[in-house]
């Protein structure tokens, strides 16, 4: 046994074998490239008739009464060599349709989403037609998209909806999620200790007293659905229990028999070994997709609340470390069948399938000390084993990550997936602390999503609140609030003639576009945020976050210990700080050409102007070469937003949040941008989060770190995001390790927020793109999340291929 | 103090020296080796380079071009008696006409190489000369590295070793490690492929190792220095320094630099030469383990 900071840690976990040692998961491996992702119709359809019974009915007890009526009819599959039970849609990696959230698009696009360029699902002929007939004409005008539609102002119509310059359609066009429920305390305490609580909470209430109906409502709906889990998690343990009389293979048996038993324990207490507490952790992640299908629903930091379990296991007997990863393997197996339903505007933005589920190992204890133990590295070698997409991996790094852990780090990121994903804990501590959590809490932050910092449990934030871009606010600067690309109509304000200002003046008027931008946001995500509460409170996600209990209010209504954001995205910074310094270095500096030529090759793409072009895309000093002034600006700007966005408070009265991670929002933003002076043409990409603008980065990876770390992170509470892609032979051999290592521990110090790597070569990139069938298991970064590379869309792939490769 | 000019600052560098590095590339060389893979090194003084496949043929480098000829296009500069003097590269929006080197202060490069010190840092590395010839400028080399020292920051040097010895005199004292170049071990051979015989170097090389950890560096270039008796005599040469070099490396001769020539108006020597392949790499490395000395292939 090694013992590391004091741990015990055993030492043959420091090397992994290649490829997974069980047949099993090879096996699962095998089969999981054959899932062909179509659509569950299950829950529209129960939730629909569940629905029709309950008109007149509050939100939250109908809702709590269709999610009841959902776990005990919806359909148990149980799959050969699965270890666990437990599903969250009909089929392997199938879209559950949501009707409350999805109907107004779905209704449009199920047709067409079976060859949709995008993250297509099949569909029969006739769940087509139960869609038609028994599900959307009962949701029209009843959700939330046709809410926020009929009440937005014009001029935030103007601005943001489907113009793609501002885009806020992913709340309200499915299930909110980017949040991480206190998993520990309900591992901990078990379904039953809940439930319990709720009650002794209502048998104090009185509904002859008007300001308890509303929390009524809640503990009453929130027991509903905490018993409805119990009640599916049942229904499973008995499918299970007959497949097990079914089969004649004696081992398989003895496994069914045992998840039964496993989940019959678990629908009330309190999981009594690793493999339990694993399974409790899947129902109750189920049990949240099961209220609403959304993304970024994150367990996280497994290595610290399982631990307890694992080593209880361990010491008693009853688990070796090739049992615990081999569960670990099943587990990681099913969540990559997790599958969040997007239409067809928001695939661009989230493209890849992905879930968002986010887990995270290392990083510090409650007394600030270092967290890592043996779960640390199992859960980080069952990644390498199940090279799937999904579930997002993330790693925190500070001080005293010791060396070891770092090392295994950088041997899951030579495996080129993008995972895990690097985080810095001094930044992301001082992150939740400005949001108003205690020192222990802060010390506990993990993941959700991407790259988002969150506390466990304590906390909701929508992470993602809508997405807005700095390329536009400088293009019409440019053109005096019009916007080339949506057929030169005017859709912001006015900032003046741009020939006719200083570079400052220049700069001042960027910025009163961003306010213009941030004040629609803020009244969107208002209008969204409240209809949520009266459309679709949560009473069963509610009973996993603390302060909701004490509060008598589900999250929707504030309920939570800390409610912040929602956050706004910013995408295309980098775009504003080139075009910034090409302004100023050509039209202010060197005078080598007139304002009026740039607006004019703006506007018009650069045709006519190709000197001009050449000029501008040779000579523009660009972000990411580490030179400070061009970097600055990117500083000056990002906290700009952010404090604009600060200024105004959501609808439970906190200040909404800054992010600065792009998902894969800067390709559809990069659709709507004009050309921009520093030669980036109309409707390509714009640079991905904070990373530089692809193949403009020439100094390599150490100056991009640098020009990074202009950027205050710890002010963007949603999280920033660098991707970076390395040449694999750069990263060759027990050495490329140490220099992974070097390179992540020096962004630490740099305190950047977030780092991740690709490390594939272009040939492999480009060979995939030609013949995909060939490369079914390729999966890449793609911004905050990993997916396979053939099915990402083109535009995807290609800005996946420009990013520039960092060689030593 | 004469200042040299640099033609490439060149970060993240993690093949020259230990850690994470930056290399500072000097300009001028005493000596001129077929296989050279940075032609523009050679010349002390700043030089056009040309590349022609980014020209887009506006003609802007002509208009401003003292000689009468066309420059469009253009890789050959002789027929135009190129004076060096920049002023195409100014004005070529393309890129297509480049100006390597630039005189630089001590100041200057220390600023520059300061960019990186946290990587220094976690990685243990530091800043490295090359070039060129770095030790054609001890006063310069020596103030820069100086300053890193008393940092506690890793310095090195890449040296092909044809310098008074006064100039090694005046450096060693503030460097931690020396890559010595060895190329050839008979002299006329030697002076044969770079222009320079090799006793000096090799008188170098002896006193440097007794004074600093030194590394030796050697390129393996087929049919000119691969050959049994050169490897022989080479291990023979290291094993008679009784330990003082512990490392060779040994690199596997690429003309990647044959763009470069091309883009100077230069002749590429050994344009017909293949790179020596991994069993060949291989072999060569057995034989002078033999020696006694850790045997690196690249490095």
């Amino acid at each position: 046994m090694a013992i590391i900071n004091g741990k015990d840690v055993h030492e043959a976990l420091l090397n992994p074998t290649h490829d997974s040692p069980f047949p099993r998961t090879q096996r699962m491996m095998d089969k999981y490239f054959d899932y062909v992702p179509e659509l569950d119709i299950e829950r529209a359809v129960l939730w629909t008739e569940s629905y029709k019974q309950t008109e007149g009915q509050t939100a939250m007890i109908r809702r709590a009464k269709a999610y009841k009526h959902y776990a005990e009819n919806r359909s148990i599959l149980i799959k050969d060599d699965e270890l666990f039970l437990g599903k969250c849609a009909d089929a392997p990696r199938a879209g559950t349709v949501s009707p409350e959230y999805v109907s107004t698009w779905l209704r449009e696009e199920v047709d067409g989403i079976a060859t949709r360029e995008r993250d297509t699902y099949q569909i029969s002929e006739e769940k087509k037609r139960i869609l038609k007939e028994e599900v959307f004409p009962y949701w029209e005008n009843k959700t939330i998209y046709d809410g926020w539609v009929a009440q937005i102002p014009d001029e935030t119509k103007t601005l943001m909806l489907k113009t793609g310059i501002i885009d806020a359609e992913v709340k309200i066009v499915s299930a909110p999620g980017e949040l991480a429920p206190n998993m520990e305390m309900i591992i901990n305490r078990g379904l039953k200790s809940v439930k319990e609580e709720a009650q002794a909470h209502l048998d104090k209430l009185d509904r002859s007293n008007p300001d308890d109906c509303e929390k009524m409502d809640f503990y009453e709906g929130s027991i509903m659905t905490l018993e409805a889990l119990s009640t599916y998690i049942l229904r499973c343990a008995a499918e299970a229990r007959k497949l097990a009389e079914k089969t004649t293979d004696k081992a398989r048996k003895a496994e069914l028999i045992q998840m039964a038993e496993n989940a019959e324990w678990v629908s009330e207490n309190e999981p009594a070994t690793f493999h339990q507490a694993l399974q409790l952790m899947w129902f109750i992640h189920i049990g949240i997709q099961m209220e609403g299908n959304a993304p970024g629903v994150s367990p996280g930091r497994v290595d610290q609340f399982l631990y307890k379990y694992y080593k209880a296991d361990y010491e008693a007997g009853r688990i070796d470390d090739d049992r615990a990863l081999e569960l670990i393997e099943n587990m990681y197996m099913l969540m990559g069948e997790n599958t969040w339903l997007t239409s067809e505007n928001t695939s661009m933005y989230f493209t890849g399938y992905q879930c968002f589920l986010n887990m995270c190992v290392g990083g510090v204890d409650k007394h600030g000390k270092d967290a890592t133990n043996s779960l640390s590295f199992l859960f980080l070698t069952a990644k390498m084993h199940c090279r799937l997409h999904s579930p997002n991996i993330s790693a925190r790094v500070h001080k005293g990550t010791p060396q070891d852990l770092m090392l295994h780090y950088a041997k899951l990121i030579k495996y080129g997936m993008g995972y895990p994903a690097l985080h810095t804990d001094d930044v992301g501590i001082r992150a939740m602390l400005s949001l108003g959590a205690t020192m222990e809490e802060a010390y506990n932050y993990q993941l959700v999503g991407c790259v988002e910092p969150f506390v466990p449990g304590v906390m909701t934030k929508w992470s993602d609140g809508g997405h807005y871009n700095f390329g536009s606010a400088l293009e019409f600067v440019l053109t005096n609030g019009v916007s080339v690309m949506n057929d030169n109509r005017q859709v912001s304000i006015q900032t003046g003639d741009p020939c006719k200002m200083t570079f400052d003046e220049i700069k001042e008027a960027v910025k009163r576009q961003l306010d213009y931008f941030v004040y629609h946001m803020s009244v969107g995500a208002t209008i969204c945020e409240r209809l949520h509460s009266q459309l679709a409170p949560q009473p069963f996600l509610s009973a996993l976050i603390t302060g909701c209990y004490d509060s008598g209010k589900d999250i929707t209504h504030g309920g939570a210990k800390y409610h912040c954001g929602p956050a706004f995205i910013g995408t295309g910074l980098v775009d504003l700080c080139n075009s910034l310094s090409a302004i100023k270095k050509f039209v202010f500096d060197e005078k080598v050409v007139t304002m009026e030529e740039v607006v004019r090759a703006c506007k018009n793409n650069f045709e006519g102007q190709e000197e001009l072009l050449k000029l501008v895309q040779t000579k523009t000093p660009c972000y990411g070469n580490d030179i400070p002034e061009v970097d600055d600006w990117a500083e000056e700007f990002s906290d700009y937003a952010k404090d604009q966005i600060l200024k105004y408070k959501s609808f439970n009265g906190e200040p909404f949040c800054n992010g600065l991670y792009p998902v894969t929002a800067h390709v559809p933003h990069g659709l709507v941008v004009s050309a921009l002076p520093y030669g980036r043409l109309a409707g390509t990409p714009l640079s991905d989060g904070i990373s530089p603008k692809g193949g403009t980065d020439h100094e390599g990876p150490t100056a991009v770190l640098k020009s990074v770390s202009h950027v205050n992170h710890e002010n963007h509470t949603s999280g920033t995001l660098l991707n970076m892609r390395l040449d694999p032979v750069s990263v060759e051999g027990e050495l490329g390790l140490k220099r992974i290592t070097q390179i992540v521990r020096a962004a630490a110090d740099l305190n950047l927020w977030h780092i991740q790597f690709n490390v594939v070569t272009t040939e492999t990139l480009l060979a995939a793109q030609k013949k995909p069938e060939n490369y079914r298991g390729l999966i890449v970064r793609v911004a905050g999340y990993s997916a396979y590379f053939g099915e990402l869309n083109k535009a995807v792939q290609d800005d996946v291929i420009a990013r520039t490769i960092h060689t030593a | 103090m004469t200042h040299p000019y640099v033609f490439d600052i060149q970060k993240f560098s993690v093949h020259d020296g230990p850690g994470i590095r930056t290399i500072i590339f000097l300009k001028g060389c005493p000596m001129k080796c077929q296989w050279c893979a940075n032609p523009e090194s050679q010349q002390s003084g700043p030089e056009v380079m040309a590349h022609p496949d980014k020209c887009i043929g506006c003609g802007k480098c002509s208009e401003v071009c003292e000689s009468p000829f066309d420059l469009r296009g253009n890789q050959l500069r002789e027929e135009s008696n190129c004076k060096n003097c920049g002023a195409c590269a100014k004005v070529c929006y393309a890129g297509a006409r480049t100006l390597t080197g630039r005189k630089m202060t001590v100041q200057e490069v220390i600023a520059e190489a300061d960019k990186d010190m946290i990587f220094y840092k976690q990685s243990g590395g530091g800043v490295t000369f090359s070039g060129g010839e770095a030790m054609l400028y001890p006063e310069f080399v020596s103030q820069v590295t100086a300053h890193y020292k008393e940092l506690g920051i890793s310095t090195a040097v890449e040296t092909c070793g044809d310098v008074p010895w006064e100039n090694f005199e005046a450096v060693i004292p503030n460097l931690e490690l020396v890559l010595f170049d060895l190329k050839l071990m008979d002299s006329r051979l030697h002076e044969k492929y770079t222009g320079r015989p090799n006793e000096r170097i090799l008188e170098n090389l002896r006193r440097t190792a007794k004074q600093v950890e030194t590394i030796v560096r050697m390129p393996i270039i087929p049919t000119i220095n691969d050959d049994d008796e050169n490897i022989k005599a080479v291990g023979t040469f290291l094993e008679s320094l009784k330990g003082k070099v512990k490392e060779i490396h040994i690199l596997p001769y690429h003309n990647y630099g044959m763009s470069k020539y091309q883009g100077l108006g230069k002749a590429y020597p050994l344009k017909d030469l293949r790179a020596p392949d991994s069993t060949h790499m291989e072999r060569i490395q057995n034989k002078l383990r033999k020696h006694g000395v850790e045997v690196v292939i690249g490095g």
